[in-house]
């Protein structure tokens, strides 16, 4: 079966590997009045999912003055998000190293978690028969 | 000296030192008092404390002092604590266990017959209810329908355009759609097939409707999986597609009422439909903190004890008074209800918080994956959606 | 009507549980011939949360009373009558 984009609504998740992405949909505007260092962008069926933890880890970034999201109107599935940074310093870099720090935190999250749920199985071997 | 004179040498070092051990452990603190709940944002961003304290993202780091423990992991219900990353990350992971989660449910219910006095629409919104369970690989395997809106769903209609979905999603086939069949007649049990006459049963003035009927009632395990095409091998022997929970009461009938219908069932999320989310609950909670900044002692103790839930405080032997003292045993039973800051005798005794970044998650998945499964499915979710954005942020940079 | 399938608040399914319920809050559970209490028998079904023991606790099946309009009760009166 050739590879196809489960992608519209959800991400099948062990499909990222075969899915074509040239078929995709722009999900991500730059809106009007947007400047190098100061940046407003719309995501296309986003919410709090993404939108909060974004945010979170772009306000990491010591480069970063503001960072914040809304989302304008709650019958639109539109997130938008708002960079400024100091010193001249891109805000696409900076929302890319956002993205980029958003997928390691996962990577770890999830080796941790596997590491201690086996360990937890190991020592329960017994409840989960049960 | 007025506030804008020049620090001196310590007072400058001490405004550019990085936050004590204590400090930090004094920040992840959430202040729960007697009327208000104090700290509640968190404040590990860069330049909140000073140049002196260094909050910017560092993997290694947040690699070192993240833990998760685990409390107790059966499929249908697990519960861990996650510690050491901010709420907005535990939020998104709950957030995408409830509504992002792709999942098998029932969506479309073909009526053949029913004649029950559950009318068709009823009937094919419990259907659709009824949780799926199946070989995982199958299900994993399974593709998603996109199935055109309806022509009066504007809305809908806007949003969808059928360029942006493949063309063998378009159509239910073997790869996209399972499909379950329920073929029901009630009749009157009799002598010949049952070995009991349900009309002399309810002569002799039976009032049990299973003694004098046959499938008076239809549970979800007469469900029939009919598997399609490259189905066959997928979702060969005990991995073929059932109910979860077998015993589940679909419709009531009496004699000579039937239903006989087919389902097509495909994936979908919960945010479409409540019936799609994998989990009945995933939610979190911080672990609560007791801090007794003053000895407690004797019948005071025990009155302390009292105020919380059982097992959270304990009374320990006092060397140095001879009386009992009350001890923190285990902050994780307590409920936080501050029934002790209401007591004036432990005014300034205690100090009541909840740790900001230790959440205590429980999972409770419906059947269809284990519990513990569909929280790392969260989290390649959640990294699927970083790197969608990765590319998106790519091509717009490209397109300017 | 009849028991939904699931609990309307978190979507636990309650719909096979109900039988047993009844079965338990109905029927002799200990030694002294006592049936359980509703609080017990929502204990043992593992119903936790307070939105899915009301879900039970407050049902009426009153699918009971309508399955009554069915051609096969008036069967019954017939036989009763002809007795």
């Amino acid at each position: 079966m050739s590879a196809q984009d489960n992608d519209r609504e959800m991400a099948d998740v062990n499909e990222t590997a075969t899915v074509d992405f040239s078929r995709q949909k722009q999900r991500l505007r730059l809106l009007p009045g947007s400047t190098e260092t100061a940046a407003s962008f719309a995501f296309d069926q986003e919410d709090h999912t993404l939108g909060n933890a974004l945010r979170y880890m772009i306000m990491k970034n010591p480069d970063v003055e503001f960072c914040g999201y809304s989302i304008p109107h709650p019958s639109e599935a539109t997130m938008n998000l708002r960079i400024q940074t100091w010193d001249g310093v891109s805000a696409l870099e900076v929302l890319r190293k956002g993205l980029n720090d958003l997928a390691d935190l996962c990577d770890v999250v999830e080796d941790t978690f596997t590491v201690s749920r086996d360990k937890f199985n190991a020592a329960n071997s017994e409840q989960m028969s049960s | 000296m007025p506030s804008w004179a020049p620090l001196s040498k310590e007072e400058l070092a001490k405004a550019r030192a990085p936050l004590s051990e204590e400090q930090l452990q004094q920040r992840r603190m959430v202040r729960i008092n007697a009327e208000t709940v104090t700290d509640t944002s968190a404040t590990d961003i860069p330049g909140h404390w000073g140049p002196g304290q260094d909050d910017s993202w560092n993997l290694e780091r947040f690699r070192k002092s993240l833990q998760i423990t685990f409390h107790q992991n059966k499929p249908l219900d697990a519960t861990f604590s996650l510690i050491g990353v901010d709420a907005s990350i535990a939020n998104a992971f709950r957030r995408i266990l409830i509504a992002e989660v792709p999942t098998l449910s029932i969506e479309e219910v073909f009526m053949l017959d029913n004649t029950s006095i559950i009318q068709d629409e009823v009937l094919a919104h419990r259907m659709g209810l009824i949780p799926l369970i199946g070989g995982h690989e199958g299900l994993r395997w399974l593709r998603r329908f996109e199935k055109a809106p309806p022509k009066d769903d504007f809305a809908a209609q806007a949003k969808y355009d059928p360029d942006d979905v493949e063309d063998n999603a378009k159509t239910p086939n073997d790869h996209n759609t399972i499909v379950l069949e329920l073929d029901v007649t009630c009749r009157w049990a009799n002598e010949k097939e049952d070995g009991r006459d349900g009309r002399k049963l309810a002569k002799e003035g039976s009032t049990d409707p299973t003694e004098k009927y046959i499938n008076s009632n239809v549970y979800a395990k007469q469900l029939v999986f009919k598997p399609q095409g490259e189905q066959v091998s997928m979702f060969a022997g005990e991995n073929a597609i059932r109910t979860a929970n077998p015993d589940i009461l679909i419709a009531k009938l009496r004699p000579g009422q039937r239903i006989k219908l087919s389902c097509h069932c495909i994936k979908g999320i919960g945010a479409d439909h409540a019936k799609f989310s994998p989990v009945a609950t995933a939610s979190y909670r911080l672990l609560p903190h007791i801090d007794i900044t003053q000895p407690i002692l004797g019948a005071d103790a025990k009155k302390f004890a009292k105020c919380f839930p059982k097992g959270v405080i304990g009374l320990e032997h006092d060397a140095e008074s001879g009386q009992e003292k009350a001890v923190v045993i285990d902050p994780m039973k307590d409920t936080v209800s501050r029934e002790c800051l209401r007591h004036d005798e432990f005014k300034d005794k205690v100090k009541l918080g909840r740790i900001r970044d230790h959440f205590i998650f429980s999972v409770e998945s419906t059947g269809q994956f284990n519990s513990d499964e569909l929280f790392l499915d969260s989290i390649r979710l959640l990294k699927a959606k970083a790197e969608k954005f990765k590319r998106h942020l790519t091509e717009l940079e490209e397109g300017r | 009507m009849i028991i939904p399938i699931r609990c309307f608040s978190c979507g636990k399914v309650i719909a096979d549980l109900y039988e047993q319920y009844v079965e338990l809050i109905s029927t002799p559970q200990n030694a002294a011939g006592e049936p359980m209490s509703d609080g017990q028998a929502m204990d043992t079904l593992g119903l936790n949360r307070y939105c899915c023991r009301r879900m039970v606790l407050t049902h009426v099946d009153l699918i009971e009373k309508l399955l009554r309009y069915n051609p096969a009760e008036r069967d019954i009166i017939k036989l009763n009558n002809q007795r």
